[in-house]
Protein backbone atom coordinates (compact mmCIF):
# COMPACT_ATOMS: atom_id res chain seq x y z
CA UNK A 1 0.00 0.00 0.00
CA UNK A 2 2.52 2.44 1.16
CA UNK A 3 4.61 1.69 -2.08
CA UNK A 4 2.12 2.28 -4.17
CA UNK A 5 1.05 5.81 -2.92
CA UNK A 6 4.85 6.86 -3.49
CA UNK A 7 5.03 5.56 -6.66
CA UNK A 8 1.46 8.02 -7.90
CA UNK A 9 3.15 10.99 -8.80
CA UNK A 10 0.84 14.00 -7.74
CA UNK A 11 0.40 16.38 -10.09
CA UNK A 12 -0.09 20.00 -8.30
CA UNK A 13 -2.76 22.18 -9.92
CA UNK A 14 0.06 25.23 -10.51
CA UNK A 15 1.88 22.74 -12.59
CA UNK A 16 -0.92 21.58 -14.56
CA UNK A 17 -1.60 25.20 -15.13
CA UNK A 18 1.98 25.70 -16.38
CA UNK A 19 1.60 23.15 -18.94
CA UNK A 20 -1.68 23.92 -20.31
CA UNK A 21 -0.82 27.33 -20.71
CA UNK A 22 2.23 26.34 -22.12
CA UNK A 23 0.07 23.75 -24.64
CA UNK A 24 -2.05 27.07 -25.45
CA UNK A 25 0.49 29.41 -26.42
CA UNK A 26 2.28 26.55 -28.70
CA UNK A 27 -1.29 26.04 -30.28
CA UNK A 28 -1.80 30.11 -30.44
CA UNK A 29 1.42 30.85 -32.25
CA UNK A 30 1.16 27.65 -34.81
CA UNK A 31 -2.39 28.90 -35.51
CA UNK A 32 -0.68 31.97 -36.05
CA UNK A 33 2.18 31.65 -37.67
CA UNK A 34 0.79 28.30 -40.29
CA UNK A 35 -2.49 30.13 -40.91
CA UNK A 36 -4.09 26.85 -42.28
CA UNK A 37 -1.64 24.58 -40.23
CA UNK A 38 -5.79 23.37 -37.87
CA UNK A 39 -7.65 23.57 -40.66
CA UNK A 40 -7.72 19.69 -41.14
CA UNK A 41 -8.31 19.39 -37.56
CA UNK A 42 -10.89 21.87 -37.77
CA UNK A 43 -12.76 20.17 -40.50
CA UNK A 44 -12.63 16.85 -38.79
CA UNK A 45 -14.48 18.14 -35.18
CA UNK A 46 -16.81 20.47 -37.68
CA UNK A 47 -17.74 17.06 -39.41
CA UNK A 48 -18.43 15.56 -35.78
CA UNK A 49 -20.53 18.33 -34.59
CA UNK A 50 -22.58 19.43 -37.21
CA UNK A 51 -24.55 16.57 -37.55
CA UNK A 52 -25.54 16.76 -34.09
CA UNK A 53 -26.02 20.43 -34.39
CA UNK A 54 -28.22 19.14 -37.24
CA UNK A 55 -30.39 17.38 -34.97
CA UNK A 56 -30.81 19.60 -32.22
CA UNK A 57 -31.66 22.21 -35.31
CA UNK A 58 -34.86 19.99 -36.31
CA UNK A 59 -36.09 20.36 -32.73
CA UNK A 60 -35.67 23.73 -32.69
CA UNK A 61 -37.10 24.57 -35.82
CA UNK A 62 -40.16 22.59 -34.88
CA UNK A 63 -40.62 24.36 -31.96
CA UNK A 64 -40.42 27.67 -33.35
CA UNK A 65 -42.99 25.84 -35.80
CA UNK A 66 -45.48 24.89 -33.22
CA UNK A 67 -45.58 28.22 -31.68
CA UNK A 68 -46.49 29.97 -34.82
CA UNK A 69 -49.28 27.44 -35.67
CA UNK A 70 -51.23 28.72 -32.33
CA UNK A 71 -51.75 31.68 -34.52
CA UNK A 72 -55.76 31.88 -34.91
CA UNK A 73 -57.42 29.29 -37.32
CA UNK A 74 -59.74 32.10 -38.31
CA UNK A 75 -56.69 34.34 -39.10
CA UNK A 76 -55.01 32.05 -41.51
CA UNK A 77 -58.07 31.39 -43.63
CA UNK A 78 -58.78 35.06 -43.88
CA UNK A 79 -55.00 35.36 -44.96
CA UNK A 80 -55.36 32.32 -46.82
CA UNK A 81 -58.52 34.28 -49.24
CA UNK A 82 -56.50 37.52 -49.48
CA UNK A 83 -53.60 34.87 -50.98
CA UNK A 84 -55.64 33.22 -53.40
CA UNK A 85 -56.83 36.53 -54.66
CA UNK A 86 -53.33 37.75 -54.92
CA UNK A 87 -52.25 34.37 -56.97
CA UNK A 88 -55.03 35.37 -59.34
CA UNK A 89 -54.00 38.88 -60.21
CA UNK A 90 -50.48 37.59 -59.94
CA UNK A 91 -50.74 34.92 -62.31
CA UNK A 92 -51.90 37.23 -65.03
CA UNK A 93 -49.26 39.73 -64.19
CA UNK A 94 -46.71 36.98 -64.50
CA UNK A 95 -47.93 35.67 -67.62
CA UNK A 96 -47.44 39.71 -69.30
CA UNK A 97 -44.03 39.17 -67.50
CA UNK A 98 -43.18 36.07 -68.93
CA UNK A 99 -43.31 37.30 -72.18
CA UNK A 100 -42.14 40.37 -71.61
CA UNK A 101 -38.91 38.04 -70.16
CA UNK A 102 -38.68 36.33 -73.80
CA UNK A 103 -38.27 39.93 -75.45
CA UNK A 104 -35.51 40.80 -73.04
CA UNK A 105 -33.45 37.24 -73.93
CA UNK A 106 -33.56 38.17 -76.97
CA UNK A 107 -33.15 42.04 -76.64
CA UNK A 108 -30.08 40.82 -74.48
CA UNK A 109 -28.75 38.55 -76.99
CA UNK A 110 -28.43 41.54 -79.58
CA UNK A 111 -26.95 43.55 -76.78
CA UNK A 112 -24.52 40.43 -75.26
CA UNK A 113 -25.19 41.98 -72.17
CA UNK A 114 -22.86 39.93 -69.56
CA UNK A 115 -25.08 37.19 -67.56
CA UNK A 116 -27.11 38.32 -64.38
CA UNK A 117 -26.20 36.23 -61.39
CA UNK A 118 -29.84 34.69 -61.71
CA UNK A 119 -27.75 32.58 -64.27
CA UNK A 120 -25.10 31.47 -61.81
CA UNK A 121 -25.04 27.14 -60.92
CA UNK A 122 -26.48 27.45 -57.35
CA UNK A 123 -27.33 24.72 -54.60
CA UNK A 124 -29.65 25.40 -51.39
CA UNK A 125 -28.68 25.33 -48.37
CA UNK A 126 -29.61 25.93 -44.75
CA UNK A 127 -28.53 27.50 -41.56
CA UNK A 128 -27.80 25.07 -39.07
CA UNK A 129 -25.37 26.98 -36.67
CA UNK A 130 -24.67 30.71 -36.04
CA UNK A 131 -21.33 31.85 -33.93
CA UNK A 132 -21.93 31.56 -30.05
CA UNK A 133 -19.28 34.05 -29.47
CA UNK A 134 -21.23 37.58 -29.80
CA UNK A 135 -18.70 39.06 -32.01
CA UNK A 136 -18.44 37.52 -35.37
CA UNK A 137 -21.33 37.47 -37.71
CA UNK A 138 -20.48 33.68 -38.63
CA UNK A 139 -22.34 30.65 -39.42
CA UNK A 140 -22.75 27.34 -40.57
CA UNK A 141 -24.72 25.83 -43.51
CA UNK A 142 -26.08 22.11 -44.01
CA UNK A 143 -24.56 21.60 -47.49
CA UNK A 144 -20.37 20.85 -47.86
CA UNK A 145 -17.68 19.18 -50.40
CA UNK A 146 -19.85 16.57 -50.99
CA UNK A 147 -22.57 18.87 -52.05
CA UNK A 148 -19.91 20.45 -54.33
CA UNK A 149 -18.98 23.93 -52.30
CA UNK A 150 -15.76 25.33 -52.11
CA UNK A 151 -14.04 27.70 -50.05
CA UNK A 152 -14.96 31.15 -51.06
CA UNK A 153 -17.75 30.30 -52.88
CA UNK A 154 -19.98 33.57 -52.60
CA UNK A 155 -23.67 33.16 -50.80
CA UNK A 156 -27.07 34.69 -51.26
CA UNK A 157 -29.97 34.95 -50.00
CA UNK A 158 -33.23 36.72 -51.74
CA UNK A 159 -31.44 38.74 -53.99
CA UNK A 160 -28.89 40.08 -52.14
CA UNK A 161 -24.95 38.81 -50.81
CA UNK A 162 -24.97 37.14 -47.40
CA UNK A 163 -21.23 36.44 -47.39
CA UNK A 164 -18.51 33.94 -48.58
CA UNK A 165 -17.32 30.68 -47.24
CA UNK A 166 -14.35 30.11 -45.42
CA UNK A 167 -14.14 26.74 -44.49
CA UNK A 168 -16.04 23.71 -45.79
CA UNK A 169 -15.99 20.30 -44.59
CA UNK A 170 -17.53 17.10 -45.78
CA UNK A 171 -21.27 18.16 -44.91
CA UNK A 172 -21.16 21.63 -43.64
CA UNK A 173 -19.37 25.17 -44.39
CA UNK A 174 -18.45 28.13 -42.78
CA UNK A 175 -19.81 31.30 -43.86
CA UNK A 176 -18.60 34.80 -42.74
CA UNK A 177 -21.31 37.31 -43.65
CA UNK A 178 -20.85 41.07 -44.39
CA UNK A 179 -21.63 42.36 -41.83
CA UNK A 180 -19.33 41.01 -39.78
CA UNK A 181 -16.49 43.38 -38.52
CA UNK A 182 -13.46 41.71 -40.25
CA UNK A 183 -15.82 41.03 -43.64
CA UNK A 184 -14.63 43.37 -46.41
CA UNK A 185 -16.23 43.23 -49.91
CA UNK A 186 -14.83 45.54 -52.37
CA UNK A 187 -18.28 46.78 -54.34
CA UNK A 188 -19.05 49.34 -56.89
CA UNK A 189 -21.99 51.89 -57.79
CA UNK A 190 -24.04 50.33 -60.66
CA UNK A 191 -25.30 53.24 -61.95
CA UNK A 192 -21.84 54.79 -62.36
CA UNK A 193 -19.33 52.02 -62.04
CA UNK A 194 -17.17 54.30 -59.10
CA UNK A 195 -15.80 51.39 -56.75
CA UNK A 196 -16.03 51.46 -52.87
CA UNK A 197 -15.26 49.61 -49.89
CA UNK A 198 -18.06 47.69 -48.23
CA UNK A 199 -16.84 46.66 -44.80
CA UNK A 200 -19.24 45.48 -41.69
CA UNK A 201 -19.70 47.13 -38.84
CA UNK A 202 -21.21 46.03 -35.62
CA UNK A 203 -22.18 49.03 -34.06
CA UNK A 204 -23.65 50.52 -37.12
CA UNK A 205 -25.73 47.01 -37.57
CA UNK A 206 -27.90 47.99 -34.78
CA UNK A 207 -29.82 50.75 -37.21
CA UNK A 208 -29.43 48.13 -39.81
CA UNK A 209 -26.30 49.47 -41.50
CA UNK A 210 -22.87 48.90 -42.48
CA UNK A 211 -19.96 51.12 -43.68
CA UNK A 212 -18.98 52.14 -47.16
CA UNK A 213 -15.47 53.37 -47.28
CA UNK A 214 -13.24 54.76 -50.03
CA UNK A 215 -15.84 56.54 -52.46
CA UNK A 216 -14.04 58.57 -54.96
CA UNK A 217 -14.55 62.20 -54.29
CA UNK A 218 -15.74 63.08 -57.51
CA UNK A 219 -17.86 60.37 -57.83
CA UNK A 220 -20.99 61.23 -58.85
CA UNK A 221 -23.03 59.09 -56.27
CA UNK A 222 -26.66 60.09 -54.49
CA UNK A 223 -28.62 58.71 -51.54
CA UNK A 224 -30.46 54.86 -52.35
CA UNK A 225 -27.98 53.95 -55.14
CA UNK A 226 -27.34 50.48 -55.38
CA UNK A 227 -24.22 48.60 -54.54
CA UNK A 228 -23.13 45.58 -56.34
CA UNK A 229 -20.29 43.63 -56.12
CA UNK A 230 -17.50 44.91 -58.41
CA UNK A 231 -15.61 43.42 -61.25
CA UNK A 232 -12.32 43.55 -59.47
CA UNK A 233 -12.82 41.97 -55.85
CA UNK A 234 -10.75 38.82 -56.25
CA UNK A 235 -13.73 36.38 -54.43
CA UNK A 236 -16.87 37.85 -55.26
CA UNK A 237 -18.57 37.55 -58.36
CA UNK A 238 -19.44 40.85 -59.76
CA UNK A 239 -22.31 42.38 -60.09
CA UNK A 240 -24.57 40.87 -56.71
CA UNK A 241 -26.56 43.43 -55.51
CA UNK A 242 -25.21 44.32 -51.40
CA UNK A 243 -27.49 46.74 -50.93
CA UNK A 244 -28.43 50.81 -51.01
CA UNK A 245 -26.67 53.67 -50.43
CA UNK A 246 -27.28 56.80 -47.73
CA UNK A 247 -25.73 59.33 -45.66
CA UNK A 248 -22.62 60.35 -47.95
CA UNK A 249 -20.13 62.17 -45.81
CA UNK A 250 -16.80 63.36 -46.35
CA UNK A 251 -14.04 61.40 -44.80
CA UNK A 252 -12.11 62.71 -41.96
CA UNK A 253 -8.80 62.87 -44.30
CA UNK A 254 -10.84 64.36 -46.74
CA UNK A 255 -9.45 62.25 -49.50
CA UNK A 256 -12.08 60.21 -50.22
CA UNK A 257 -15.99 59.92 -48.95
CA UNK A 258 -17.52 57.01 -46.29
CA UNK A 259 -21.30 56.06 -46.63
CA UNK A 260 -23.86 54.36 -44.49
CA UNK A 261 -25.50 50.93 -46.81
CA UNK A 262 -28.47 49.16 -46.04
CA UNK A 263 -27.91 45.47 -46.88
CA UNK A 264 -30.83 43.87 -48.83
CA UNK A 265 -30.59 40.68 -47.08
CA UNK A 266 -32.24 40.66 -43.65
CA UNK A 267 -29.55 39.04 -41.67
CA UNK A 268 -31.34 38.99 -37.87
CA UNK A 269 -33.77 35.81 -39.78
CA UNK A 270 -31.45 34.20 -41.83
CA UNK A 271 -32.48 30.77 -42.91
CA UNK A 272 -32.08 29.56 -46.42
CA UNK A 273 -29.50 31.20 -48.62
CA UNK A 274 -28.00 29.85 -51.95
CA UNK A 275 -24.31 29.24 -52.54
CA UNK A 276 -22.86 30.40 -55.85
CA UNK A 277 -21.12 26.81 -57.23
CA UNK A 278 -19.16 28.62 -59.94
CA UNK A 279 -15.64 30.60 -58.48
CA UNK A 280 -14.40 33.60 -59.34
CA UNK A 281 -11.66 33.36 -62.02
CA UNK A 282 -8.91 34.94 -60.63
CA UNK A 283 -5.33 35.79 -62.34
CA UNK A 284 -3.45 32.10 -61.44
CA UNK A 285 -5.55 30.20 -62.48
CA UNK B 1 -12.96 7.33 -16.19
CA UNK B 2 -17.04 7.26 -16.58
CA UNK B 3 -16.59 10.62 -15.23
CA UNK B 4 -14.37 11.95 -18.21
CA UNK B 5 -16.62 10.63 -19.94
CA UNK B 6 -19.33 12.24 -18.65
CA UNK B 7 -17.46 15.72 -18.16
CA UNK B 8 -16.97 15.39 -22.28
CA UNK B 9 -20.39 14.58 -23.05
CA UNK B 10 -21.28 17.58 -20.97
CA UNK B 11 -19.03 19.81 -23.10
CA UNK B 12 -20.27 18.89 -26.29
CA UNK B 13 -24.19 18.99 -25.39
CA UNK B 14 -23.51 22.57 -23.67
CA UNK B 15 -21.79 23.65 -26.92
CA UNK B 16 -24.35 22.24 -29.10
CA UNK B 17 -27.21 24.06 -27.17
CA UNK B 18 -25.58 27.25 -27.10
CA UNK B 19 -24.66 27.21 -30.73
CA UNK B 20 -27.86 25.67 -32.04
CA UNK B 21 -30.67 25.55 -29.69
CA UNK B 22 -30.22 29.02 -28.05
CA UNK B 23 -29.72 30.48 -31.51
CA UNK B 24 -33.33 30.26 -31.79
CA UNK B 25 -33.63 32.17 -27.69
CA UNK B 26 -31.44 34.93 -28.77
CA UNK B 27 -32.08 38.12 -26.25
CA UNK B 28 -30.44 41.35 -26.92
CA UNK B 29 -28.46 39.65 -29.85
CA UNK B 30 -26.85 37.54 -27.75
CA UNK B 31 -26.57 34.05 -26.38
CA UNK B 32 -25.70 32.76 -22.91
CA UNK B 33 -22.35 31.32 -22.38
CA UNK B 34 -23.28 27.33 -21.15
CA UNK B 35 -19.43 26.58 -21.49
CA UNK B 36 -18.82 28.83 -18.66
CA UNK B 37 -21.37 27.63 -16.51
CA UNK B 38 -20.16 23.92 -17.18
CA UNK B 39 -16.92 25.01 -16.69
CA UNK B 40 -17.24 27.34 -13.06
CA UNK B 41 -19.38 24.56 -12.01
CA UNK B 42 -17.15 21.90 -12.19
CA UNK B 43 -14.15 23.66 -10.58
CA UNK B 44 -16.31 24.17 -8.30
CA UNK B 45 -17.48 20.91 -7.51
CA UNK B 46 -14.34 18.65 -7.73
CA UNK B 47 -11.46 21.59 -7.82
CA UNK B 48 -8.61 23.33 -9.67
CA UNK B 49 -7.43 20.11 -12.27
CA UNK B 50 -10.63 19.08 -13.05
CA UNK B 51 -12.06 22.84 -13.42
CA UNK B 52 -8.66 23.44 -15.89
CA UNK B 53 -9.10 20.37 -17.92
CA UNK B 54 -12.24 20.98 -18.65
CA UNK B 55 -12.08 24.21 -19.27
CA UNK B 56 -8.92 24.03 -21.52
CA UNK B 57 -11.41 21.14 -23.72
CA UNK B 58 -14.32 23.45 -23.55
CA UNK B 59 -12.44 26.16 -24.80
CA UNK B 60 -10.77 24.03 -27.75
CA UNK B 61 -14.07 23.14 -28.99
CA UNK B 62 -15.26 26.54 -29.50
CA UNK B 63 -11.48 27.48 -31.09
CA UNK B 64 -11.70 24.69 -33.48
CA UNK B 65 -15.21 25.00 -34.31
CA UNK B 66 -15.51 28.90 -34.50
CA UNK B 67 -12.77 31.07 -33.96
CA UNK B 68 -9.77 31.89 -35.89
CA UNK B 69 -6.88 31.42 -33.67
CA UNK B 70 -6.78 28.04 -32.19
CA UNK B 71 -5.96 28.37 -28.36
CA UNK B 72 -7.17 31.23 -26.98
CA UNK B 73 -10.52 30.55 -25.41
CA UNK B 74 -8.45 26.79 -24.26
CA UNK B 75 -6.76 29.31 -22.36
CA UNK B 76 -8.96 31.90 -21.30
CA UNK B 77 -11.72 28.90 -19.81
CA UNK B 78 -8.66 27.17 -18.75
CA UNK B 79 -7.74 30.05 -16.26
CA UNK B 80 -11.37 30.65 -15.19
CA UNK B 81 -11.51 26.90 -14.47
CA UNK B 82 -7.85 27.27 -12.51
CA UNK B 83 -9.51 30.68 -10.47
CA UNK B 84 -12.81 29.23 -9.54
CA UNK B 85 -10.94 26.06 -8.53
CA UNK B 86 -9.74 28.01 -5.67
CA UNK B 87 -13.74 27.84 -4.33
CA UNK B 88 -14.34 24.47 -4.20
CA UNK B 89 -12.06 24.27 -0.79
CA UNK B 90 -15.59 25.73 0.52
CA UNK B 91 -18.27 23.62 -1.44
CA UNK B 92 -20.99 23.14 0.20
CA UNK B 93 -24.39 22.29 -2.22
CA UNK B 94 -26.74 24.23 -0.54
CA UNK B 95 -24.94 27.15 -1.50
CA UNK B 96 -26.96 28.74 -4.59
CA UNK B 97 -25.30 32.59 -4.00
CA UNK B 98 -21.45 31.67 -4.16
CA UNK B 99 -21.99 29.62 -7.63
CA UNK B 100 -24.13 32.65 -9.50
CA UNK B 101 -21.62 35.29 -7.94
CA UNK B 102 -18.79 33.44 -9.71
CA UNK B 103 -20.69 32.68 -12.91
CA UNK B 104 -21.20 36.50 -12.95
CA UNK B 105 -17.76 37.60 -12.45
CA UNK B 106 -15.99 34.50 -14.56
CA UNK B 107 -18.27 35.42 -17.44
CA UNK B 108 -17.27 39.21 -17.13
CA UNK B 109 -13.49 38.28 -16.60
CA UNK B 110 -13.87 35.80 -19.99
CA UNK B 111 -15.91 38.74 -21.80
CA UNK B 112 -12.79 41.16 -20.61
CA UNK B 113 -10.00 38.94 -21.82
CA UNK B 114 -11.46 38.62 -24.63
CA UNK B 115 -12.10 42.21 -25.77
CA UNK B 116 -8.75 42.91 -24.79
CA UNK B 117 -6.96 40.24 -26.06
CA UNK B 118 -8.96 39.59 -29.42
CA UNK B 119 -11.17 42.22 -29.95
CA UNK B 120 -9.03 45.09 -29.41
CA UNK B 121 -6.13 43.70 -31.24
CA UNK B 122 -7.87 43.67 -34.35
CA UNK B 123 -9.05 47.49 -34.23
CA UNK B 124 -11.59 47.96 -32.47
CA UNK B 125 -11.50 50.56 -29.88
CA UNK B 126 -14.81 51.40 -29.04
CA UNK B 127 -14.77 49.85 -25.32
CA UNK B 128 -18.01 51.32 -24.13
CA UNK B 129 -20.03 50.30 -27.15
CA UNK B 130 -18.63 46.87 -26.97
CA UNK B 131 -19.05 46.47 -23.20
CA UNK B 132 -22.99 47.86 -23.33
CA UNK B 133 -24.17 46.01 -26.50
CA UNK B 134 -22.38 42.82 -25.82
CA UNK B 135 -20.26 42.14 -22.84
CA UNK B 136 -23.35 43.40 -20.35
CA UNK B 137 -26.13 41.30 -22.12
CA UNK B 138 -24.33 38.20 -22.44
CA UNK B 139 -23.25 38.23 -18.66
CA UNK B 140 -26.88 38.66 -17.50
CA UNK B 141 -28.23 36.16 -19.55
CA UNK B 142 -25.72 33.67 -18.96
CA UNK B 143 -26.87 34.44 -15.16
CA UNK B 144 -30.10 34.23 -16.02
CA UNK B 145 -29.56 30.36 -17.52
CA UNK B 146 -27.40 29.60 -14.87
CA UNK B 147 -30.14 29.39 -12.45
CA UNK B 148 -31.16 26.18 -14.05
CA UNK B 149 -28.00 24.82 -16.01
CA UNK B 150 -26.03 25.56 -12.75
CA UNK B 151 -28.45 22.73 -10.98
CA UNK B 152 -28.83 20.55 -13.69
CA UNK B 153 -24.64 20.45 -13.37
CA UNK B 154 -25.31 20.08 -9.38
CA UNK B 155 -27.22 17.01 -10.01
CA UNK B 156 -25.36 15.36 -12.59
CA UNK B 157 -22.57 15.94 -10.06
CA UNK B 158 -24.10 14.68 -7.05
CA UNK B 159 -25.65 11.43 -8.57
CA UNK B 160 -22.21 10.97 -10.31
CA UNK B 161 -20.38 11.26 -6.41
CA UNK B 162 -22.96 8.66 -5.54
CA UNK B 163 -22.30 6.47 -7.71
CA UNK B 164 -18.53 6.76 -7.29
CA UNK B 165 -18.91 5.74 -3.45
CA UNK B 166 -20.62 2.38 -4.09
CA UNK B 167 -18.08 1.33 -6.18
CA UNK B 168 -15.26 2.13 -3.88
Amino acid sequence: MKRRKARRVYLRPKHLLYALLFVGVVLIYISYRYKDSFAPVKTWVGDLVTPMQKGINTIGTYLTEQIELMDSKAELQAENEALKAEIESLKIQNSILVSDGYELAALRELYEVGQKYSDYPMIAASVIAKDSNGYYSVFTIDKGSEDGIAKDMNVIAGNGLVGIVTEVGKRYAKVRSIIDDVSYVSGMFLKTNDTCDVKGDLELLEDGYIRVESIRLNAEVEENYEIVTSHISDKYLPGILIGYVSNIEMDSSNMARTAYLMPVVDFEHLENVLVITELKKTMDE
Amino acid sequence: MIRSIVVLIEIIISYLLQSSVFSYFELAGVVPDILLILVVSTAFFRGQKAGMLTGFLAGLLMDLCMGDVVGICAIFYMLIGFLNGYSNKIFDREDYLLPMALITVSELLYNLLYYFFVVMLQGNLKFGYYFGKIILPRVVYTLFVAILFYKLFQMLHLMLAHFENKER
